[in-house]
């Protein structure tokens, strides 16, 4: 018996028979030895059983050998038979390589687009954020409830909270701030966070090094303390633990440093350091302050809704007690999760979306190929079923193909998710929580080897199953049953290819509706223009004291920045539309001649302030009268201009130009006369609705938080050098807070929608790549096969273009069957990308029209060169073959 | 003959199997008749003892069986030597005979 062979298991009673036959064998032998020498046959017997010893111990002993044996081989065969499929199924990749090729690379596709969306959906959306019970926690904002809309809080109603609420354990708040880390040169300027006590134990941030803030760090008068950033350790200090302990130069004085924030905590924001920032006496009547990041946690056992109630009884009372400050205010409780996350969701989702419809697609490519080369085996398979191999064997080595196939898309699909996870990063906002530290992990790997296990299955074991099936006699009987099967599996193929077409639509019409979105979006008037405008953001306060200083330096800056070559002009203004360190202010605005009760709350506006070159430097219109001039001086006619739906709201129908009014900006209410009116801007995004904003000349305020907007002859970024220095060369000590190119800020606005629109564009696109393959095979493959009907119908007359018809008009109807399954797929998927369309109904007919229309032309242009060469078949030669 | 026979060191019948089976395949009884005529039933070899070696070293991958006919006609087992026992004879056959050397050595009558 050759050790190749698999011996047929024997089950423990046929071991013991086998044994017994063999003593009795041996036995009966020596019986017949001995009587032929002359022994009666009963003494034989006596004498053989003597001879053989102990029957009972023998088989005992022998039976467990062969019993442990018999164990052994089942191993062995199991093992090696797996090695033998596995073995079977790498010559594949040898013997077919572009089959084999192409199937591997198509779940690669599928796979690594899985595995990098979810790592990136895993990472930022489903693991817990690094805070001690997150779930407890909620971010306070307040409402404006004629606007709707949201604000950070104030300090003043953040105490009232505190005090006269009961659902919290914690409550605190993060005051946003600017320091400059002076221990290097040029000053770098750091985000801040001034943090009230209440504000860690809220958040429930431990740090990763050193400790918190203890009691004694809020008390006034101790020296100052920071937590600093997991960023800022790492990009400054180098990861140095050492940095416990000592101090670091802020703003000219020493802070020590006291612990480090763990990575990636994504509130109030990932950079910059903590300060203790104690309440004060003056604190309680700040209402109005409403910039601050408030935070607090529920008490155990308290649901947000309880909470919320609590806040909303709280904030009734408050709005009676103080009117002018908090009529139509109210306050609501976000669980921070949603706060942080809720804004990203829709589009990672979107984006998983996206990635398992390509998976899909990938798995119905795969399927088809195997389906076309099954069809083609039949016979081989049955050969195999003839000379007795058995159908779970043939299952078996079937199965083991697809995992061959699986294995190494999957690895190749995981090396590639790697690079996707890199491009990821490099293209998602920044302002992605947590993205800073994507990478695939164990989990991501997991989910690369799930999906392509599962995409070997359902790509693999449906032929499998379905070939297996066939009796080997089915199949052997010639070429009639030959040509059943064949029609079965090239309507099995036909389905496939129809299912891929619609999941393609589906991604095409998703990836148009999201372009168009973006491009209504951006046909937005802004009203200003944004390119080859540079910005850069200064405070003065802390080297100018006084107002006259501040308006001297000011004057200074504006020249010096004037004087530098390329520059056309400079622009002085406090909050510049699309900056993202953006410094709004609001300020009461009394019209002269209307009285407003002591109980009601006066009309509040944005105010200002702006250089009078501003407007012509960012092309903002001037509508009516005239804009400001050097001589609108500190001891001229105070003087403001509003904006179009300033206009509209306060002097409907009216001219304002002329009017007066008192406008509170620094300070209590000031009498202004109203110069001019101006065009509206947005002033945050493209699709942020312009506000009523009123501005006033920077030379009647003095104030010290200054965008200076430059407007440049050449590329901004060219430019940019000469300006910070021109700046330093100033005041040597004076930090620009934020420098760039305006054009790039109004960009980041749309950072986010591109991102999802380029990660779906591209998803689509390879879906509909790997469709177009899809069709092409199965037509390549048809055609072939009715080449003998093409040349007949040649033969008989017919003219090549209709031969050509044949197949295209195929293609057409399968296009057309794909194109309906994906439009009403479609119809019902998109309703999820509502909250990321912008004026685009997810039912829009053009984006669908759009979808449809190059989805029928794919499948044309897939069966096109088949159907050329089905109209080039020759008559004769067709007619000879087989 | 085995209470008048000589006793057997362990491991020593394993060898005995070995190199009877070296010369070819054949089933229990045969490798008996054969070690008995070999050292004409000196040697107290149980015939249970065997089967008990065979079984063993058939689990050690050392020898193998398979079913066949016997002369007679009748089922038997037949046993034959696997690559690894043919090795295994060998190495244990020359420790045997160094061993057998050594000890005759001493044992033989000194010449004055």
């Amino acid at each position: 018996m050759s050790t190749e062979e698999p011996r047929p298991p024997r089950s423990a009673g046929e071991i013991r028979e086998e044994l017994d036959e063999e003593i009795a064998f041996h036995l009966e032998r020596r019986v017949e030895d001995l009587v032929r020498r002359g022994v009666p046959e009963a003494a034989a017997r006596e004498e053989a059983a003597r001879q053989f010893g102990s029957l009972v111990d023998t088989r005992e002993i022998c039976l467990k050998s062969d019993l442990r044996l018999e164990r052994q081989r089942r191993r062995t065969a199991v093992t090696r038979g797996l090695w033998r499929d596995l073995r079977f199924a790498t010559r594949l990749f040898r013997r077919q390589p572009g089959f084999a090729l192409l199937a591997a690379g198509t779940i690669a596709l599928g796979v690594a687009a899985a595995t990098t969306v979810f790592s990136a959906v895993d990472h930022v959306l489903l693991r817990p954020l690094p805070y001690a019970e997150s779930d407890r926690v909620v971010v306070l904002q307040e409402r404006d409830l004629r606007s709707g809309a949201d604000t950070g809080v104030s300090v003043g109603n953040l105490l009232s909270w505190s005090g006269r609420t009961g659902s919290f354990a914690a409550m605190g708040m993060a005051e946003p701030n600017g320091v400059d880390l002076t221990s290097v040169e040029p000053p770098e300027p750091i985000q801040a966070w001034g943090i009230t006590p209440g504000f860690l134990e809220a958040l429930g941030a431990e740090p990763l090094l050193g400790r918190a803030f203890l009691e004694s760090d809020f008390r006034p008068g101790m020296s100052d303390v920071v937590l600093i950033s997991h960023r800022l350790w790492t990009q400054r200090f180098g990861s140095d633990p050492a940095i416990l302990g000592k101090d670091i130069a802020l703003d000219g004085s020493p802070a020590r440093v006291v612990g480090v924030l763990r990575p990636a905590l994504p509130y109030p924001d990932t950079k910059g350091l903590w300060f203790p920032r104690p309440f004060t006496a003056d604190d309680a009547e700040d209402r109005n302050g409403n910039y601050r990041e408030g935070i607090a946690r529920l008490r155990p056992g308290v649901t947000r809704e309880a909470a919320q109630a609590d806040l909303d009884r709280v904030a009734g009372l408050l709005a009676a007690e103080n009117p002018r400050t908090n009529q139509g205010k109210s306050v609501r409780a976000i669980p921070i999760r949603e706060h942080v996350l809720g804004t990203v969701r829709p589009g990672l989702t979107v984006l998983f979306g996206a990635a398992l419809l390509l998976l899909l697609v990938a798995c119905a490519n795969t399927a088809g190929l195997l389906f076309a080369r099954g069809v083609g085996r039949e016979r081989e398979l049955a050969v195999h079923v003839a000379l007795g191999a058995s159908r779970g064997q043939l299952l078996r080595r079937l199965i083991a193909e697809g995992l061959v196939i699986a294995a190494a898309g999957g690895a190749a699909g995981l090396l590639l998710a790697f690079a996707g996870v890199r491009a990821v990063r490099a293209l998602a906002p920044p302002e992605l929580p947590r993205i800073e530290t994507l990478a695939i992990d164990a989990r991501g790997a997991l989910f690369a080897a799930c999906v392509a296990a599962i995409a070997a299955l359902v790509s693999g074991l449906a032929p499998a199953v379905r070939l297996s099936r066939r009796s080997a006699a089915e199949s052997l009987r010639g070429a009639s049953m030959g040509a059943v099967s064949e029609r079965e599996g090239q309507a099995w193929r036909r389905r496939l290819v129809v299912a891929e077409m619609a999941a393609a639509l589906v991604l095409l019409c998703g990836a148009t509706l999201l372009g168009q979105s973006l491009a209504r979006l951006l046909s937005n008037p802004l009203g200003f223009t944004p390119a080859r405008r540079v910005s850069l953001q200064v405070f003065l306060w802390d080297r100018n004291p006084t107002p006259a200083q501040r308006l001297a330096r000011t004057e200074a800056i504006r020249q010096r920045l004037a004087a530098v070559p390329g520059v056309e002009g400079v622009g002085i203004v406090t909050a510049q539309p699309f900056h993202p360190s953006q410094i709004d202010a609001m300020g009461v605005f009394l019209v002269e001649g209307r009285p407003v009760s002591a109980t009601e709350r006066p009309p509040r506006v944005f105010t200002t302030i702006a250089s009078p070159e501003y407007f012509g430097v960012m092309e903002i219109p001037l509508r009516r009268g005239r804009s400001f001039t050097d001589a609108d001086r500190a001891e001229a006619p105070a003087v403001a201009i509003v904006n179009d739906t300033l206009a509209g709201r306060l002097f409907p129908g009216e001219d304002p130009v002329g009017k007066r009014a008192r406008i509170s900006v620094m300070g209590p209410p000031v009498e202004r006369e109203i110069v001019g009116v101006v065009g509206d801007v947005r002033p945050t995004s493209f699709d942020s609705p312009p506000r009523s904003e009123v501005y006033v000349p920077l030379a009647q305020t003095g104030n010290g938080s200054l965008t200076f907007v430059v407007k440049t002859r050449g590329r901004p970024e060219a430019v940019l050098p000469a300006l910070r220095a021109a700046v330093t060369e100033v005041d040597s000590g004076q930090s620009v807070y934020t420098a760039g190119p305006v054009e790039e800020m109004v960009r980041a606005t749309t950072r986010d929608r591109r991102f999802v629109l380029a990660l779906t564009t591209a998803t689509a696109t390879l879906a509909l790549a790997l469709t177009a393959v899809g069709v092409a095979g199965l037509f390549a493959y048809t055609t072939r096969r009715r080449r003998r009907e093409f040349g007949i119908r040649i033969a008989l007359g017919a003219r090549r273009a209709q031969v050509a018809g044949l197949v295209l008009s195929e293609a057409v109807r399968l296009g057309a069957i794909g194109v309906a399954l994906g439009l009403a797929a479609s119809l019902a998927a998109n309703r999820s990308l509502s909250a990321l369309l912008y004026e685009v109904r997810p039912t829009d007919v053009g984006a669908l029209g759009i979808a449809a229309g190059v989805l029928l032309l794919l499948a044309v242009a897939g069966a096109a060169i088949p159907a050329l060469r089905a109209a080039g078949t020759p008559p004769a030669t067709t007619l000879r073959q087989e | 003959m085995p209470e008048n026979g000589i006793a057997l060191l362990r491991g020593t019948l394993d060898v005995l199997i070995l190199k009877t089976l070296s010369s070819g395949r054949m089933h229990g009884y045969q490798i008996v008749a054969r070690i008995e005529e070999r050292t004409g039933g000196e040697l107290g070899i149980e015939d249970g003892a065997l089967y008990q070696s065979l079984h063993r070293m058939e689990e050690r991958g050392w020898v193998e069986s398979e079913w066949g006919h016997a002369e007679t006609g009748k089922r038997a087992r037949f046993y034959r030597l696997t690559p690894e026992g043919r090795r295994r004879l060998g190495a244990e056959a020359a420790g045997w005979i160094r061993y057998a050397r050594a000890v005759f050595r001493v044992l033989e009558p000194v010449e004055p």
